[in-house]
């Protein structure tokens, strides 16, 4: 199996996480990687993503597990020839089982561009800070911002997943609460629970 | 080019990957000579799925100082947002405004989709009446399938390309790099086989509304690509962004049909049948899926199962593809299914299209299906384990009576009669019964039949409710209004581009979306331009000039009215493979059959 992660940017951020499994499928058959198959009555390409993010945000850090034989390094050449301009390998890793990068990812790092600034104390430091998820209902997701730092002008926070908590809804939040413009936002970083990169634990699990 | 705020109304909008272009496959386009902008007057995901665009573009793309580009209509919600940002509606390659083009070409694939031309030319900048267009803007061309009868929309087209467009429209752009003069250039174009320039003819009328004549010395000859085989065709095409409604690669194994059914417009516009080579078409198979990773190849044509070289085909088709990849075979009909070619594509509902509920009846429509070849299709698929089928039938077919509709209860019947003959299928077979109302369309034998009305549909609805009860047998029927326009716009003449403006600027767009189908504002526009529809659904007398009688398809009228005499009759004339029936074709063209 190969582990890889890659971007989702240059326009590839407004495609659905659905419509991104379908162009990584492709790539995969452009490129000659041959990937194996589900058994069953409709077989599909094995193909494992990490968590989706929202349309519209970019990433530098999606991760996918794919079950082929390639090399690693043949799979990040072949595979970054064929595939869309912003879906891009940013490295590959041979792995003898299929890792949890859904479940082992769950946190990230986000860079927030077109906030006005503001003393990030007030939201560390605050008892709560409530979003509004998408049914409409209000949470509280204090425990799920871990860091929120100034960077230039850009905002640089960590945050969980869980709870409704969204990046562009936290975000907004403080769009809401403090000023903005257009808003851009990346996702710079996977991380597991302990706040280490994703990247960081892969050379312990893969070959 | 930059669209200032695209980026925070992309976020704001449904499936906003449908706007930002950038596909893979995309050509590199640069602003050019001759800069033409492709338009599809449906969303992206439909746009995507049409081929005539892709050999068109290909065509164009091939001609020195030509960039042709691309755009869809906007799903509402962009388009606002765009119309509120003050933007215009940009191509999706190079992102430049639809007024800044030279040439836009619309393509006419449903006459549900004319009100959106408006629409997209509206959001483009161009204004919609070619009156009202000065040299500064793009030239409007309109060409596909509902260009045989250009008159609807001929106050805002300044010229349409009727029939095949490959050579026809790299023609016609070589012609508009020589010639600037926008005058010029229309008046030299209709040297060119299928060019028409609604400008340049009058239309008289009758006072009774009927046509009295055209300015014009002889009908407007469809263009024709001789050599299908060594025609335009792209061995690449873009992978759209999101799904599209067919998402798989797809080759053209033949234009025409050699059917002739007699409701069936494609089956005499795209005569004659010329069939594409198998060496041919497998090159392009593997080309394409090895430069898109598509795993699906579809097989198109008007009917797939009579194409010559079928089984020579699918034979190299498999020696040649990716072991994964799945063939998609179209509109099989009921006798030329064969259970072989489709085993592959695991499925568990079939399609079939009687059309009609009886034999007499689907004698008069010339769709030669037999009982017996209905046994034998459905068996075979039977036995390789579908479980479901949904059947295609048409309401208010010329001669149709109440036995004819009650005929469609005896085929469910004698469908589960053969199912449940054979005790180790699973235990239920589940059958959509589906019926659209008869549009009669120009260039057929029954261009001149009248379309049934609203309560004609009403009772043979409540007709086939009253017997249709079966456990899992499920009954839909289309919107009858909706078909109505259908029809109207379809043997339309000039006088409805008032009508079709007005119902634009009550907000009819995208009619043929259900839900934003808005009838009340069509009626409303008819109103206003004081014409009525019943006009245009009425019987039409054999001797009155048609709106499309300014085209000629070279298939002859003699041979329709004949067609015609021969469906009163219950008479079936049969497919070309069994024979010459001198449709008028040959006078142009040698048939292979």
């Amino acid at each position: 199996m190969i582990l890889f992660r890659y971007t989702k940017i240059y326009g590839a951020e407004y495609v659905s996480h659905l419509d991104v499994l379908r162009h990584l499928g492709r790539s995969f058959t452009r490129a000659g990687i041959k990937v194996g198959y589900s058994q069953g009555y409709h077989p599909h390409k094995l193909i494992y993503m990490s968590a989706p993010i929202g349309v519209g945000m970019k990433s530098l850090s999606e991760y996918c597990v794919v079950d082929t034989d390639e090399k690693a390094e043949d799979f990040k050449k072949k595979f970054n020839e064929h595939s869309p301009k912003g879906i891009k390998c940013l490295g590959a890793w041979e792995t003898p089982k299929k890792v949890g990068v859904a479940s082992d990812i769950v946190k990230a790092k986000y860079r927030i561009k077109g906030l006005e600034k503001f003393p990030e104390e007030d939201i560390t430091s605050g008892e709560s800070f409530i979003i509004t998820d998408r049914e409409g209902r209000e949470k509280d997701v204090k425990d799920l911002i871990y860091s929120v730092e100034r960077d230039g002008e850009d905002l640089v926070c960590v945050l969980g997943f869980g709870n409704g908590l969204r990046a562009e809804k936290f975000a907004s939040a403080l769009k809401e609460r403090y000023g903005g413009g257009d808003i851009d936002i990346t996702k710079e970083e996977a991380l597991i629970e302990d706040g280490t990169p994703f990247e960081n634990i892969l050379k312990n699990i893969c070959l | 080019m930059e669209i200032k705020g695209l980026d925070e109304i992309l976020k704001r909008v449904e499936k906003p990957s449908r706007y930002i272009g950038g596909e893979y496959g995309e050509r590199d386009l640069k602003p050019n000579k001759l800069n033409y902008c492709l338009c599809f007057p449906d969303v992206y995901e439909v746009a995507m799925s049409n081929l005539s665009l892709r050999i068109v573009s290909e065509a164009l793309n091939s001609v020195d100082g030509v960039s042709c580009d691309r755009c869809c209509a906007p799903w509402p919600d962009f388009g606002k947002e765009l119309k509120n940002a003050g933007a215009y509606l940009y191509s999706l390659g190079m992102k430049m405004p639809l007024k800044d083009f030279d040439m836009i070409g619309f393509t006419l694939q449903y006459e549900m989709s004319y009100t959106t031309i408006l629409y997209m030319l509206d959001l483009g900048g161009i204004p919609l009446k070619r009156e009202e267009r000065g040299d500064e803007y793009p030239i409007i061309q309109a060409g596909g399938p509902c260009a045989v009868n250009p008159e609807p929309l001929a106050d805002f087209v300044d010229i349409f390309v009727i029939g095949d467009g490959e050579d026809s429209m790299r023609e016609l752009a070589e012609l508009r790099l020589s010639c600037p003069d926008k005058r010029k250039f229309l008046k030299r174009a209709t040297e060119i086989q299928g060019v028409y320039v609604p400008s340049l003819v009058e239309v008289k009328y009758n006072e009774n509304g009927t046509i009295s004549g055209f300015s014009l010395e002889k009908p407007i000859k469809k263009a024709l690509c001789r050599d299908l085989d060594k025609g335009v065709f792209p061995h690449k095409m873009l992978v759209p962004n999101c799904e599209s409604v067919f998402d798989r690669a797809v080759i053209e194994v033949m234009r025409g049909c050699y059917r002739g059914c007699r409701f069936c417009q494609a089956g005499f516009i795209y005569r004659p049948v010329r069939p594409r080579m198998p060496d041919t078409l497998v090159e392009q198979a593997t080309d394409l899926i090895k430069n898109t990773g598509f795993d699906e190849l579809g097989l198109n044509s008007l009917s797939t199962g009579d194409y010559p070289y079928l089984k020579e085909l699918i034979d190299k088709l498999k020696k040649s593809l990716p072991e994964e990849t799945k063939l998609a075979l179209p509109s099989l009909r009921l006798d030329s299914f064969d259970g072989e070619f489709v085993q592959e594509s695991k499925k568990n509902s079939l399609t079939f299209a009687p059309e009609a509920g009886t034999q007499r009846l689907r004698n008069v429509i010339n769709k030669d299906i037999t009982e017996d070849d209905v046994e034998r299709g459905l068996n075979m698929a039977f036995d390789m384990g579908y479980t479901g089928i949904k059947l295609y039938f048409m309401f208010g077919l010329p001669t149709e009576t109440d036995e004819d509709v009650l005929g469609i209860c005896d085929i469910v019947d004698r469908i589960r009669k053969i199912y449940s003959a054979n005790p180790s299928r699973a235990r239920s077979l589940r059958i959509s019964v589906s019926a659209s109302t008869f549009i009669p369309k120009p260039f057929t034998p029954f261009q001149w039949e009248a379309q049934i009305t609203a309560d004609d549909v009403k009772h043979k609805v409540e007709l086939l409710r009253s017997r249709l009860f079966s456990r899992n047998t499920y009954l839909s029927w289309n919107d009858f209004e909706l078909s109505e326009m259908e029809a109207v716009l379809a043997r339309g003449d000039r006088r409805l581009g008032k009508v079709i403006e007005f119902a634009y600027k009550k907000g009819c767009y995208f009619d043929g979306w259900t839900d934003y189908f808005k009838p009340k504002e069509w009626n409303e526009a008819f109103e206003e331009a004081g014409l009525n529809k019943r006009f245009y659904t009425r019987e039409w007398g054999e001797d009155e000039i048609l709106p499309w009688d300014l085209v000629d398809v070279f298939v002859d009228k003699k041979f329709l009215l004949k067609e015609r005499k021969k469906a009163y009759n219950a008479e079936v004339t049969g497919s070309c493979k069994g024979g010459c029936k001198g449709c008028g074709i040959q006078k142009v063209y040698r048939c292979d059959v």
